[in-house]
């Protein structure tokens, strides 16, 4: 019946315990809804993705009565016109861990460049490593960084692509593609 | 290998048993009868009182190939220490099992005897008249005949219950070599609860009875002299439109109910009380004119504390005793009856920031452990946020501190910035970048942390090491907090079980449990002795649950004959509540 198995013994627990944490679950996936695309807050401090990867020289429109602003694609660039803005899209994480897409204006070739973009720019490349905050000062008309201090960890920016990030901040509604657009027949007057 | 029939199980004997006993409440129980029946053979033996008492060992093997099996052991193996009887190697309580295998999941017939048998659909085997048989063997005879005949019947039915009990349990699931080994674990530990029951908390009978005399008036002294400077009562009775009063006088915020009225539990008291220390002392005058009922406490004849530990009656595995009936349970100025017999002394011995210690090693977070074995992990976790120099110590920068100890612990009970802000006393800002600096500062503990909240919200389950588990099912709603402490609690539980089985079967007293601490009793002249090997005992329970040279620090406080216990946040009251006795009996 029990013939010669070895019986448990209740007196010597390392033959019995089992580590808890060997059990399988609880793995969890993180499903972001919602990419802002937008300028971090005058209280956020932010990192920027410091990978080429993760940024996305293009155009965007903004529309008064809409939060979210439209990628436009480079085939309906002249179609826009003055409406459009062009922008170097980077991905960027603030320290609660909230990913956004940070419109920077990108380096002008040509001409005097205003200062509001020039400092943007400026604090955008140094959340490559610091952790910034980005402050407006109206009496130089410009922005103003502040790096913490104190030793705060790097961000976990995790695997996901910039073609994730894009997909879910602009979604499909918020491409436009094609002349036939309901934004560009509005902005026609149509 | 799994076993999942009494067939299946590796021993020479399964001896089911089961006895009946009467005594009063505080009072070691006389045993009345045993049934005991060889699940192998199918042979049961009956034995009476007369009987019992004349044996000098139990009346079936006990040894390395017996395994003994019975409803709420614990019971059954007090009866074994009254009749001073050899304890069983091998215990398996059903009651563990069961509730170990439904922890988490809503009962419709609780977890008794009746209630096992219901869930597995074996009614019929129910023992007839419960009630009425209590009734009488509670009057503690003497039986008739034809009486003693019925309440061995009675004894028998619960023993024949016992085996299609243990096929059901171990058909829906069967056990593998490692769980059998925890269920004997269990049932171990069911026996070091009996000894515990059995030794009791030493009281100062002739002062509880002299309270109890004069309570009345030690009452109303108390109110006349405990309400000043509050005003909320009237006669013995608290008003609650006084105390709203009181509140707004004193600008005291206070939590109120749904439905407007003010929130007045105990718990809602004791939280506030950590903020508003002058509500401490109503809370204590509270509690102790509605609450205390001398006569509730159980205390025996010789002088000791004694009631149902209530083991693994928490869904952490924790034991739950009656909070009126164990002197630990109602206000803390009455454990200053607590007092060692002349000759003796008593070792108050609990884990420091237990809790700290198991999220740290079963998290596996090196920053965390290290924080815990530095000594003081407010300060070491201060300094790891980068919020104090690398030289801070608790006296040199005494307010961060004070701010990292309510995150520190607080983090472990999943409190909230807001929960916080209030037990620090900062701004809900400050108390959420804290917050986000222990995230940062403990990254690995607060990932494992969520895999167990997420695992419990799934309604997978959760284990110990030794294999006790949370399941809530689809009846329940589960809170994601359970599951972020669960862990912590459950091993604590397990860490707890382990000493004292280790301490009670090394032959040291240890009169009861209280959550992280233990209470040893031990002749003034061997105290020393027995201290360190409680200490060593505590220190190999917790190395075992924590891993290899990982383990939880002691501290002890000892009190000699004629002292007697003392918490101190009871101390003033116990003062007053003595001085008033005093001037009564003048």
């Amino acid at each position: 019946m029990m013939g010669d198995i070895i019986k448990p013994s209740a007196f010597d627990p390392s033959r019995f315990k089992i580590n808890p944490n060997k059990q399988t679950g609880g793995e969890v996936r993180n499903f972001l809804t919602h990419v802002p695309v937008r300028k971090p807050s005058k209280q956020q401090f932010v990192r920027v993705h410091p990978g080429p990867e993760y940024r996305l020289n293009c155009a965007i429109l903004k529309m008064e009565d809409d939060d979210r602003p439209f990628l436009v694609v480079p085939e309906m660039h002249q179609a826009l016109g003055e409406e459009i803005k062009y922008v170097d899209l980077r991905l960027a994480i603030d320290r609660q861990g909230n990913f956004f897409l940070w419109p920077v204006p990108p380096t002008q070739n040509t001409g005097s460049e205003n200062n509001w973009n020039v400092t943007q720019r400026d604090i955008a490349n140094k959340a490559e490593h610091l952790w910034m905050r980005m402050i407006s000062n109206q009496a130089i008309s410009s922005y103003f960084g502040k790096a913490a201090e104190g030793g705060i960890p790097e961000p976990h920016w995790g695997s996901d692509t910039m073609e994730y990030y894009l997909k879910i901040a602009f979604g499909g509604e918020h491409i436009i593609e094609t002349e036939d657009h309901p934004v560009i027949d509005k902005l026609r007057g149509l | 290998m799994e076993f999942q029939s009494i067939e299946d199980l590796p021993f020479e004997n399964v001896i089911a048993i089961d006895f009946e006993f009467c005594g009063y409440d505080g009072d070691l129980k006389v045993p009345v009868c045993l049934v005991a029946s060889n699940l192998r053979t199918g042979e049961t033996t009956y034995y009476w009182q007369d009987e019992l008492l004349s044996m000098q060992s139990p009346p079936f093997d006990v040894g390395e190939d017996s395994l003994i099996v019975s409803y709420f052991a614990s019971a059954e193996l007090s009866m074994f220490r009254v009749l001073k009887w050899e304890i069983p190697i091998h215990i398996f309580d059903l009651f563990t099992e069961f509730r170990c295998m439904t922890n988490g999941q809503r009962l419709l017939n609780g977890n008794g005897l009746i209630g096992a048998l219901s869930y597995f659909d074996l009614l019929k085997f129910e023992p007839h008249h419960k009630d009425l048989m209590r009734d009488l063997i509670q009057t503690g005879g003497p039986w008739s005949l034809a009486q003693q005949a019925d309440i061995l019947d009675y004894c028998a039915d619960d023993v024949r219950a016992l085996s299609p009990l243990l096929t059901a349990m171990l058909n829906k699931k069967p056990l593998t070599y490692e769980q059998l080994g925890q269920a004997l674990f269990r049932g171990r530990y069911m026996a070091a609860v009996s000894a515990m029951e059995y030794t009791g908390i030493p009281i100062d009978l002739p002062l509880l009875k002299e309270l109890k005399i004069h309570w009345s008036g030690i009452k109303r002294q108390l109110i006349e002299s405990g309400d000043e400077g509050y005003g909320v009562y009237e006669g013995q009775a608290f008003k609650i439109d006084l105390f709203e009063d009181y509140l707004k006088r004193n600008e005291i915020a206070w939590p109120r109910l749904e439905s407007g009225r003010l929130d007045l539990k105990k718990d809602t008291f004791k939280n506030i009380s950590k903020i508003e220390p002058t509500i401490y002392p109503l809370h204590q005058l509270k509690r102790t004119i509605s609450e205390l009922n001398m006569n509730n406490l159980s205390v025996g004849q010789d002088a000791r504390n004694r009631c149902l530990l209530s083991p693994f009656s928490s869904k952490t595995g924790r034991n739950q005793p009656s909070n009126t009936k164990l002197i630990f349970g109602p206000a803390k100025w009455l454990r200053g009856l607590i007092k060692p017999k002349k000759g003796y002394s008593i070792a108050y011995c609990d884990w420091v920031s237990q809790e700290i210690a198991i999220a740290a090693a079963l998290s596996d977070d090196k920053n965390l452990w290290e924080a815990y074995n530095s000594g003081d992990p407010y300060i070491a976790f201060a300094i790891h946020a980068g919020l104090v120099p690398n030289d801070a110590t608790k006296a040199t920068h005494t307010n961060i501190r004070d701010q990292c100890k309510q995150v520190v612990l607080g983090t472990l009970y999943g409190m909230t910035a807001h929960g916080i802000s209030k037990r620090a006393k900062i701004h809900k800002i400050k108390a959420n970048e804290l917050l986000q600096r222990h995230r940062e500062a403990y990254r690995v503990f607060w990932s494992w942390a969520e895999r167990n909240m997420n695992k419990g919200l799934l309604g997978e389950a959760l284990f110990t090491c030794f294999g006790w588990q949370i399941r809530v099912d689809s009846g329940e709603s589960p809170k994601a907090n359970t599951f972020l402490n669960w862990p912590m609690q459950a091993h604590g539980a397990e860490m707890m079980r382990l000493a004292c089985c280790l301490a009670t079967e090394g032959g040291l007293k240890i009169c009861a449990p209280i959550h992280d601490a233990l209470l040893l009793e031990a002749p003034i002249e061997l105290m020393s002795d027995h201290l360190a090997r409680l200490k060593q005992y505590m220190n190999e329970a917790s190395e075992i649950i924590l891993g290899d040279n990982k383990i939880c620090r002691v501290d002890t406080e000892v009190f000699n004959y004629p002292n007697r216990y003392m918490d101190k946040k009871g101390e003033d009251m116990w003062l007053r509540v003595t001085t008033i006795l005093d001037g009564l009996k003048a």
